[in-house]
């Protein structure tokens, strides 16, 4: 991302944001709440087009790129809420996802694999509404999947999910960084970002205000400052 | 006498326990912060007070009596106010109406009107818009209208709820005189607060939640100084 920016009547939630994302690694986006970390997720994924800036994927530009568009390319995510489809079974919201390139039965093959990556296989014929809110994360986690993805940005993995749920689910992001992929993670759970986070950056106002690794981010005062608050005397 | 003394008190959103044991107590005519990392049931501390969520064990007392099953409306009877998350005002409505609708439990049209200039000579901008829609007023403005709102009936104690969220700096400033010039009036008040150091500041005595749970207690200046409260905040104390 190179000097992105994003303004929202008269707030400019991402003001001139830069940082590179390194390949196959699991990195943090972290920032007090309105720091722009969302934005930031909606940018990098065409769900919000930028006023200014870019962002580029492997060296392209994905300016002016449809959500779409920029999924194919290999970039997919979770939300902060998740979006799966409750009148759905789960099966059915893994084949929800369309456009894959691959016959039915490989598309099929390709869903009960992942649906098994996320402990959900005994539940594979429930609605995806009786699910509970973890298990609904793991589901929507395992859908964004389906397309094997190169990058996949998460939103707040953690909330929300029960401990169990969430080492499993920790886990499993660790497999895919082994398997070469690359994550992007925001998250609220310091735990979950300084224990498993190699690099982090850090929003304030939306700008980035720090950048590295945890045990350099844990102790900066500029961090510190911005979740804690300046005095004013 | 605490005016407003939790004991244990456990909580949370249908099965999703928040507070794991919360206790605290705030004296009349004080202010005492609540704060702590995100997650840490500063906010749900309110709702449970307010009757809004799912109380699961504890005592909540205020004034010597127990607020446990009673209705928003008895609890505002008894005189503690409320202030909610992110500045919940009528937009359609005027700064006017607005003001009425906090004094809807008073019948005596004297009352209310005592009410208005009493929150009129706190925040004379309000006076000056009183005519106008409160969807059309900045942040600031709708915060003091909220604020201005929950005093309508001359509370003992009011809670604030993250009051500082998403006000541009100038606006801070206003509203931490402005609750500090309430506590000189002597008004009892509780916030909860995500800007620590701010809040702190202004505050006789504050409690750090973690994850649910007390973890520190202290003066405000003790707290502001120990680096410990601050480290909390990205996980690692």
């Amino acid at each position: 991302m190179r000097d992105l920016r994003k303004t929202f009547g008269g707030v400019r939630a991402v003001d001139g944001c830069s940082f590179s994302v390194p390949a196959g690694k699991i990195s943090g986006l972290i920032g007090p709440n309105g720091s722009g970390k969302t934005t930031t997720f909606d940018l990098l994924t065409g769900l919000t087009r930028p006023d200014g800036g870019r962002v580029l994927y492997r060296g392209n530009d994905l300016a002016g790129l449809k959500p779409h568009q920029i999924f194919r390319k290999g970039i997919t995510r979770t939300f902060q809420i998740t979006r799966i489809f409750r009148e759905m079974t789960v099966l059915e919201n893994m084949l929800s996802v369309t456009g894959l390139g691959v016959p039915d039965h490989v598309a099929r093959e390709r869903a009960h694999e992942l649906i098994a990556f996320v402990n959900l296989t005994h539940l594979r014929a429930e609605y995806g509404g009786r699910l509970s809110y973890g298990q609904q994360k793991l589901l929507e986690f395992a859908r964004a999947l389906m397309t094997d993805p190169d990058l996949i940005l998460l939103d707040e993995p953690a909330a929300g999910v029960n401990r169990t749920l969430l080492q499993h689910l920790l886990a499993q992001i660790h497999r895919l960084q082994e398997s070469g992929k690359t994550v992007l993670i925001v998250e609220h759970d310091m735990n979950v970002i300084m224990n498993h986070c190699e690099r982090i950056f850090v929003l304030d106002y939306g700008v980035k205000i720090a950048e590295g690794p945890p045990a350099e981010i844990r102790h900066d005062e500029r961090v510190l400052d911005a979740y804690f608050g300046r005095r004013r005397r | 006498m605490a005016l407003l003394e939790l004991r244990d008190v456990r909580a949370g959103y249908g099965a999703i326990q928040i507070l794991q044991g919360v206790t605290l107590h705030v004296n009349a005519g004080e202010v005492v912060s609540v704060i702590g990392p995100n997650g840490a049931g500063k906010s749900t501390t309110f709702k449970v007070i307010m009757g809004f969520i799912t109380y699961l064990g504890g005592d909540i007392v205020f004034d010597g009596r127990p607020l446990v099953g009673q209705t928003p409306d008895r609890i505002l009877a008894l005189g503690l106010g409320y202030v909610p998350q992110g500045r919940v005002v009528f937009t359609r409505m005027t700064v006017r109406e607005n003001l009425e609708m906090g004094a809807y439990l008073e019948r005596d049209k004297a009352k209310i009107e005592a009410g208005m200039e009493f929150v009129y000579g706190l925040f004379p901008r309000l006076r000056e818009r009183r005519r106008q829609l409160a969807g059309t007023m900045s942040g600031g403005e709708q915060q003091m209208l909220a604020m201005a709102r929950a005093l309508m009936m001359r509370p003992r104690m009011m809670m604030l709820d993250e009051p500082s969220l998403g006000l541009s700096p100038r606006f801070v400033d206003e509203l931490f005189d402005t609750i500090v010039e309430l506590a000189r009036g002597g008004l009892t008040v509780m916030l909860v607060e995500q800007n620590a150091a701010r809040a702190l500041e202004i505050s006789d005595r504050a409690y750090v939640l973690e994850l649910g749970r007390n973890r520190f207690q202290g003066s405000g200046q003790q707290l502001l100084d120990d680096p410990e409260v601050r480290r909390l905040y990205l996980g690692g104390a």
